[in-house]
């Protein structure tokens, strides 16, 4: 309930505030302005802006059923505009995914040899690119035309203006009708919509900035700690506030659109997705205004979460245009794009990226509250991270058992990022060092164990040095264990994903591999170590060794096997 | 009514207050006192669960503020060492606002009455940032009153007040005496001795004496010489640096 109340106010004082409110008026009149305007410029598909010059910009499908067609074939392959993939069928369903922007067919008929006037079929997507693919195919074809023309004249003295035609299919339109009869290309639609449209939240770090830290710098922070709410109920509310005038802006704007009768396929979807990313972003500017010492920290604070982002933007919107991918669905400004044009979109894309922009914003919600609680924070003398981390890990540690599994767990990022770099700094060493020998790998991988073993029992050292009675033999083994099960997740995802990119192979596949073997040499390992590390004495050091020479062994097998 | 026991409050590597153990009854209406940065306004806050302490605790009514702030802080009314109201608001939209954080019941007729009270009414709606330091200050004192609480907390309450006004407050708080529990904390030790029951005096975060005006005077005095002023107390207790 109080957490309403401040909500209330702070959407008052937003309201209140001329500076707030004129912004947001100006913004949206050169909006309703604007966007006519780039409207009409992008209209009915005559789309040059795009630079031409762009090697491989336009993926082409060719699907080549004649014997006898050279010189269209490198014709197309010196075209710089375009990338070709070759195909035995028309590949229609690709067309459909968005991965090529067209497809050539090139008929059993065409045949250069001969004497009649050729034909070649270019069905095109209707995506942005496929105005581009056009351009391009003829010019191509013509330049194949006019080259085999010259060559029937010299041979046979004919005079054939043209010899090779195309015909041009739509799998779908390049341009979309809007409500007032308007066309519109979907360049316009699926770039300079979204980028409109995400506008808002790239302006919300003023009342942000206005909230949180506003609030500490003019000292009112006092009184609202002062009254009977909770500090989290302080942070939901401003949350709460903020993300609705956000949303609400967006909500106007898309409004404002639709009323120019720019037609945005989804827009109910739009909203949904706008609003999520909303979510996370003021979730994420809120906690860095809390944690900055001064309003002109978080304001450069702000400028370092907004610049990437907005360049991000660009960069994702622009790379899926360029070369299209499935991995960009899941890029939120990509889904806005496709939810604007709705090309591609997929609710089950939708459900999944919500959930992850869910579980982003409740984890900077959980660490704004975090700061909020924390004295230092709010009244100055601001903890450095490291001293943040090092209450985080003493509060786990507090908490028992469970806690320090949880800080086990919660540490392998940190512990296989280390391990990595320390492992290729060393394996860098070996080779330059020995050449690329059998002595240097038998070293690397020995060096791995040893490299490996050693930061895995990082949590049980962080665990040991704050002493808690807890901390048993057993509890010991099971952290080191836990340390190793991070670990193992750690490798698994990076592998998983190299793997996946270079190969193609699932990861559920390699899982499943892995955790027969390496997950049981990791946990075996690292408990031994633990118990070793508890210990300390002579026995510790014995079993640390141990658990070294057991991986290095593992390792070796490893190698062994694959070589 | 209000205990500190052993509170101890450290900010990285300044120690604002060490071990304060304190016990204040129902209707008492105690005067801290100290030189700057003795660590007053941070037991203030700590009282009003503004401030965590780094060990020991601080109950009302024998409840944790630490555990059960909420409740504790709605019986404890609370004026902070500077005016901590937004500016961009009028006095009846701010006191609407925290009205609705307290659950203030008839919020309207309350504002109406306070604001009459601290002699606000004609300013009621104009914006607190065209407001002088007295005006704030009494918009504050609205703010502290507004849900009728148990507990008074005033942390230099007439800091920048006229003389007038600056001498009804003090009738007005002196007339609190039996019926509300008051914490006060003052430079002035003439308004100390004025208006409270028992003083407590605070050096470099530790309590160095605590009892009655006269007690104090006395205990210092002894035998044979003029009983020493309330001034001379303070001075011989912070003796040494200030701050
Ligand atoms: N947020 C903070 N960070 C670091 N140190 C602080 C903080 N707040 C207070 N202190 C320190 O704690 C000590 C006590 O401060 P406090 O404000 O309680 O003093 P005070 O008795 O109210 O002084 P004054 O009479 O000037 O109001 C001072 O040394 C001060 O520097
Ligand atoms: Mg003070």
């Amino acid at each position: 309930m109080s957490s309403l109340a401040i909500a209330r106010r702070e959407l008052l004082e937003i309201a209140g505030n001329r500076k707030f409110m004129l912004a947001f008026g100006v913004q949206t009149l050169l909006l309703l302005l604007l966007l006519p305007a780039f409207g009409n410029v992008f209209e009915s598909g005559n789309l040059a802006l795009p630079s031409p010059t762009l090697q491989g910009f336009v993926p082409l499908g060719v699907v080549v059923e004649s014997d006898d067609c050279d010189v269209l074939l490198q014709v197309l392959e010196a075209n710089r505009r375009l990338r070709l993939y070759r195909f035995s069928s028309p590949p229609v369903e690709e067309l459909e995914r968005g991965v090529i922007a067209g497809y050539l067919l090139i008929p059993e008929s065409y045949r250069e040899g001969s004497l009649t006037q050729l034909e070649v079929v270019l069905v095109l997507g209707g995506g942005v690119k496929s105005s581009v693919a056009q351009d391009a195919v003829e010019e191509s074809v013509a330049e194949a035309s006019s080259r085999i023309a010259a060559q029937r004249r010299r041979e046979l003295g004919l005079n054939l203006e043209s010899a090779v035609s195309v015909r041009r299919e739509f799998l779908r339109q390049v341009v979309v009708e809007g409500a007032g009869g308007e066309r519109f290309s979907s360049f316009f639609l699926s770039y300079l919509v979204p980028l409109v449209l995400f506008f808002p939240v790239f302006m919300s770090g003023g009342v942000v900035l206005d909230a949180i830290a506003g609030e500490r710098e003019r000292r009112t922070i006092e009184s609202l700690l002062g009254a009977p709410l909770s500090r989290k109920s302080i942070v939901s509310g401003k949350f709460l506030a903020l993300w609705g005038f956000v949303s609400a802006e967006v909500a106007v704007w898309l409004l404002g659109i639709g009323v120019m009768g720019i037609p945005v396929a989804k827009p109910v979807e739009a909203m949904v997705l706008l609003a999520g990313v909303n979510a996370l972003v003021i979730a994420l500017a809120m906690a860095l205004t809390l944690y900055s010492r001064s309003l002109k920290e978080a304001n450069i604070a702000l400028m370092l979460l907004y610049v990437p982002l907005f360049v991000g933007l660009i960069y994702a919107l622009s790379v899926e245009f360029f070369s299209p991918r499935d991995f960009f669905s899941y890029i939120p400004f990509n889904l806005i794009s496709r939810a604007v044009t709705g090309e591609g979109f997929s609710h089950e894309v939708l459900l999944q990226v919500l959930l992850l922009l869910g579980f982003g914003t409740l984890l900077c919600i959980a660490t704004a509250v975090l700061l909020m609680e924390r004295d230092d924070v709010v009244f100055g003398s601001r903890p450095g991270i490291g001293r943040l981390l090092s209450d985080a890990c003493e509060a786990l540690l507090g908490a028992g058992f469970a806690g320090g599994m949880a800080l086990a767990l919660l540490m392998s990022p940190l512990v296989f990022v280390t391990a990595v770099l320390v492992e290729v700094a060393l394996a860098l060493l070996y080779t330059g060092l020995l050449g690329y020998s059998a002595k240097a790998v038998y070293l690397t991988v020995f060096s791995i164990a040893v490299t490996e073993e050693l930061l895995k029992l990082l949590p049980l050292r962080v665990a040991l040095r704050k002493q808690r009675s807890w901390l048993t033999a057993r509890a010991s083994a099971a952290i080191g264990a836990a340390s190793a099960t991070g670990f193992f997740i750690m490798e698994t995802l990076a592998v998983g994903a190299a793997v996946l990119v270079v190969f193609g192979i699932p990861l559920t596949k390699l899982l499943y591999a892995r955790a027969t073997t390496t997950l049981v040499m990791h946990i075996l390992a690292s408990s031994i170590a633990a118990l070793g590390l508890y210990r300390r004495k002579k026995l510790g050091t014995v079993l640390i060794v141990l658990a070294i020479l057991l991986h290095a062994v593992f390792n070796l097998a490893v190698v062994e096997v694959v070589l | 009514m209000i205990r500190f026991e052993r509170v101890t409050k450290r900010f990285y590597n300044v120690t604002a207050l060490r071990e304060l153990t304190l016990t204040i009854e129902r209707g008492e209406l105690f005067a801290l006192v100290g030189p700057n940065g003795a660590g007053k306004t941070t037991a203030i806050r700590l009282l009003c669960g503004v401030l965590k302490p780094t060990s020991g605790r601080v109950t009302v009514a024998g409840m944790d503020v630490a555990r059960d702030g909420v409740r504790v802080k709605r019986m404890i009314g609370y004026l902070p060492e500077e005016p901590s109201l937004y500016e961009r608001m009028t006095p009846r939209q701010l006191l609407r606002f925290f009205a609705s954080l307290y659950g203030v019941r008839d919020a309207e007729g309350r504002i109406e009455e306070l604001l009459a009270l601290v002699g606000m009414l004609d300013k009621a709606d104009v914006r607190i940032s065209t407001f002088s330091k007295g005006m704030r200050q009494r918009i504050s004192i609205a703010r502290a009153l507004l849900h009728d609480p148990e507990i008074l907390v005033l942390d230099e309450p007439t800091m920048g007040l006229d003389p007038l006004t600056a001498k009804e407050l003090r009738d007005f708080v002196s007339g609190l005496r039996g019926k509300k529990t008051v914490l006060l904390c003052t430079h002035y030790l003439d308004e100390a001795e004025q208006l409270c029951t028992r003083l407590g005096i605070l050096h470099r975060g530790r309590l160095v004496a605590l009892g009655r005006p006269e007690e104090l005077k006395a205990e210092l005095g002894g035998a044979g010489r003029d009983s020493p002023t309330l001034e001379e107390v303070f001075a011989h207790y912070t003796r040494g640096s200030r701050g």
